[in-house]
């Protein structure tokens, strides 16, 4: 793999660095350099917190390549892309070979009062022993250049800088609007303490006077508590409350001011704020990055300069035409190919390749690991990310399943070890036996990802995948807890990250599964068979050997082995029995074994896994509100009568068939209300309400991509090749995000 | 008459072989304290195909019934039938799947060990085997894999 620009960065930055490598990547595309990515991790976060979505979007966008672990690339330029990476906690799994090696120093080394932000220690052992190259370090501005030269790194400074870049076009220019009282004064930035003055000085750069509204985009809740009240005229937001650029867009000047502990590297903050044409005041160290473009003012004085931008139009035009001049052509993308060519240099012939390491490089394994539910939830969820991973990877499934054939006979390896529940056994016994079992199999495989789908982590697993320590580990968990589950949501801090699959009816979640959400990735609902690869009615009807005249009822009240379903299958065949026009089909999985107590003579069983494909086949349903029948008969707009199960060890299923009712996706009732269901199968008779539920589905279109979405963020994350399916455009590829 | 003596006779062995260990497998870490002092039969089945359990395995499952515990190792197709049937289950991958997976960094070691686990988590009392034997069907599958 040959690269011009190679970054190895932590793609978890809420802010400014991730914003810069964003117009990074796209400014490197549009001068024609082929850039790629190895995602590593800094000590700075937890393990588990989510990637920058902004970020995984432009990667896509632009092409950007994330270098699979098992390649090494050559590149040009590498750059270590942030000061706390060159860091012996840092873990390396992909080897590069470079021209130029870099390190990207975006903050000074300590605060003002001394203390360190980061290591810097073993930089120079670590660039040699681990990278081959001598330290090199690229400030992102002067301010960073002086703290370096004066804390002992002068000999290792390079003579450019690698300065930050941003899009104008992403930031449309703000419109001087008649200045009338008050004035819009705001500022924006992550929502950490730092980021803020004391609140005595707070007060006077942005004071409590009818003559000023403070727009404040992300404060922490932290700071805000250290005032007994807040001043009437600040309005508060969250930081990911809405655009950047709107927000800018609702301002008259900018002002930003910070603790007096913290020194901004370089102020993306501003340069966005700029980029909008927004008069900019600012503490006068900032002048060093900014020069004439800003006005520089102690806190205490800000407010006469907004009352002097607000008392003049003309210099309020001026000032916003210089702002955004100055950031255009200070840090326009095209300044890239110049800062590029500065630093990389001219092209080298190769100085350090690895003998052998440039072989036919070995298909990355990941490793699904599925607890055993009442259901085949876990798996069926597994299934669908295992073929939206495609075949650049092998997945093997270890699954406490006895459902485990369905992989199989899928095509997958497929291991099972018994669970303590069928066992009976001692949880704590069982997780010493689970460990040994699964360490065995993690040392064998060899998987680069573990995927684990399952409410509780257990002991056993979080152990294993520590003992064997070269896996990324994910964990997969739908939502709609019943109750609170502290012990599962610690056992979060094993994971690099922990993904939701998508919820229709997120909005009555209780939210017990997110209690950190900065830790837990969304994605759209995670189904087998998306609503474009469906089999027509007819192709359904002949598959399942179904007659091609009649009216069909899909029938799947799950398993009952934990809840009593019995009166309304009574009622369903009294249903039967009045309109014999109906027939009904029991769809159960191809593993299921049992003699058929249920039996009517237009009751008719058929075994199939995965049911999606064939939804077609019928004019309505009566199932579970279970996560994939809900989701899938949605998605296939099959109106249908969900009956939750409401066993108190399950998720909210009550939630789902109360949402879909309510939005006018589905009808909905309770197992234990005699009544209610006989009023509510009557309505699937009627074609007009069979029409309409079915029209009301039909309209949630493009949400349907969760196992894809999840796909593409674990080739981010643990660095797997790309899906050709997906990429060649073929049946199965994705909509885009 | 046949099938009722070789019962008895089984019964008998089962007896004694209580009697000689006192139910002892302090290595059985999959069966509880209670299990632990019952019989234990492990059936090797490793070659199953079809859609049910050959006659040869069901005749001897009809002949293990008088021990308390019951574990087949089998392909995972024949988990519900062996689940229905109140007996346990465990499986090794089969060779074609082993094949075409291309995965694995070492089949014959990985096998063998899992075999000697399997072995030490039940501590069978008595072992039976309907087609290979565990250890060729490593050799084979090695073979094969490497």
């Amino acid at each position: 793999m040959e690269l011009d620009v190679l970054y190895l960065a932590d793609l978890r930055f809420p802010g400014g660095t991730s914003t810069s490598l964003k117009y990074d990547l796209r400014a490197c595309k549009r001068a024609g350099l082929r850039a790629g990515i190895i995602p590593v991790s800094s000590p700075v976060f937890a393990r588990n917190r989510v990637l920058n979505r902004a970020l995984l979007e432009e990667i896509k966008a632009t092409g950007t390549v994330i270098v699979p672990q098992n390649e090494r690339p050559r590149t040009r330029l590498a750059l270590l892309y942030h000061p706390s990476l060159l860091d012996n906690r840092v873990l390396f799994r992909t080897g590069f070979d470079a021209d130029v090696f870099c390190l990207v120093v975006h903050q000074p080394t300590r605060d003002r009062r001394g203390r360190l932000y980061y290591r810097t220690g073993n930089w120079q052992s670590l660039a040699a022993d681990w990278f081959g190259h001598d330290l090199r370090l690229l400030p992102v501005s002067s301010i960073v250049r002086s703290d370096l030269v004066q804390h002992g790194f002068a000999h290792a400074l390079h003579d450019g800088e690698w300065t930050n870049l941003i899009d104008p076009d992403d930031f449309p220019q703000k419109q001087i609007r008649s200045l009338k009282r008050p004035l819009i004064v705001g500022r924006h930035s992550r929502a950490d303490p730092e980021k803020w003055p004391a609140p005595q000085v707070a007060l006077a750069c942005y004071p409590e006077t009818p003559d000023f509204e403070h727009r404040m985009l992300g404060v922490s809740q932290d700071y805000l508590d250290e005032f007994e009240t807040l001043p009437w005229n600040w309005k508060i937001f969250p930081f990911t409350s809405q655009p950047v650029s709107d927000f800018l867009q609702g301002l008259d000047i900018y002002s930003y001011y910070h603790s007096d502990r913290w020194t901004e590297a370089f102020g993306y903050n501003v340069l966005e704020a700029l980029a909008a044409g927004l008069p900019c005041v600012l503490p006068h160290y900032m002048e060093e990055t900014f020069s004439d473009a800003c006005f520089y003012a102690e806190p205490s004085a800000a407010p006469q300069v907004y009352e002097r931008l607000g008392g003049s139009r003309s210099l309020m035009e001026k000032a916003s035409g210089k702002a955004r001049s100055f950031a255009a052509s200070h840090f326009g993308l095209d300044q890239f190919a110049r800062k590029f060519e500065q630093v990389a240099g001219v092209r080298k012939t190769r100085s350090r390749v690895v003998p052998g390491s440039h072989g036919t490089p070995s298909t990355p394994v990941v490793m699904v690991v599925t607890s055993n539910g009442i259901g085949l939830g876990h798996l069926s969820r597994q299934l669908a990310i295992a073929g939206a991973l495609g075949p650049a990877v092998k997945v093997v499934f270890f699954s406490l399943s006895e459902a485990i054939e369905i992989a199989r006979s899928m095509g997958y390896l497929a291991e099972f070890r018994p669970f303590h529940r069928r066992l009976e056994l001692d949880v704590d016994a069982w997780n010493g036996y689970f460990f040994q079992e699964l360490r065995e199999a993690l040392g064998h495989y060899r998987p680069s990802l573990v995927l684990f789908d399952g409410n509780l982590p257990y002991v056993g697993l979080v152990d294993a995948l520590e003992s064997y320590g070269k896996s990324h580990n994910v964990w997969i968990r739908r939502g709609l807890w019943r109750t609170p589950q502290p012990e599962s949501i610690v056992r979060e801090v094993y994971f690099d990250a922990v993904i939701e699959p998508g919820e229709l009816c997120e909005a009555l979640d209780l939210g017990y599964s997110k209690v950190t959400p900065d830790s837990v990735a969304t994605v759209d609902p995670v189904i087998m068979t998306r609503p474009q690869e469906l089999f027509g009615r007819q192709a359904a009807r002949r598959a399942l050997d179904l007659p091609e005249e009649a009216t069909l009822c899909l029938v799947q009240l799950g398993s009952e082995a934990n809840f009593d379903m019995s009166l309304p299958r009574e009622l369903l065949f009294d249903f039967l029995d009045r309109h014999p026009e109906i027939i009904a089909v029991d769809v159960r999985s191809p593993l299921h074994i049992g003699e058929h107590s249920d039996v009517h003579d237009r009751l008719l069983f058929r075994k199939v896994f995965p049911l999606g494909k064939h939804l077609k086949a019928f004019d309505f349903a009566v199932c579970a509100a279970g996560y994939n029948t809900f989701h899938e008969n949605l998605a296939a707009a099959l109106p249908t009568l969900f009956i939750p199960n409401s066993n108190p060890e399950s998720d909210v299923q009550e939630s789902r068939a109360l949402h879909g009712s309510l939005a006018g996706w589905n009808l909905a009732c309770t197992a234990d209300d005699p009544y209610e269901i006989e009023t509510q199968l009557g309505q699937l008779l009627d074609p007009d309400i069979r029409r309409m539920l079915s029209a009301e589905c039909a309209r949630k279109t493009g949400c349907w991509d969760g196992a894809w979405q999840i796909a593409r963020f674990l080739r981010v994350l643990a660095q797997l090749p790309a899906n050709p399916l997906e990429d060649c455009g073929g049946k199965r590829k994705g909509k885009p995000e | 008459m046949r099938q009722y003596l070789h019962r008895l006779g089984l019964r008998y062995a089962l007896r004694s072989l209580r009697a000689l260990k006192g139910g002892n497998k302090p290595n059985a870490t999959l069966l509880t304290e209670q299990r632990r002092s019952g019989s234990v039969a492990l059936v090797w089945a490793l070659d199953q195909s079809g859609e049910t359990l050959s006659e040869e395995v069901l005749a001897q499952l009809e002949k293990l019934s008088v021990f308390e515990t019951v574990v087949v190792v089998c392909p995972p197709r024949f988990f519900p039938a062996l689940r229905r049937a109140g007996h346990f289950f465990e499986t090794l991958p089969a060779a074609a799947d082993i094949l075409k997976s291309e995965t694995g960094s070492n089949w014959n070691l990985y096998l063998r060990r899992r075999v000697v686990r399997i072995r030490e988590n039940w501590g069978p009392d008595f072992e039976v085997v309907v087609g290979p034997e565990p250890e060729s069907f490593i050799h084979d599958v090695s073979d094969q894999a490497s």
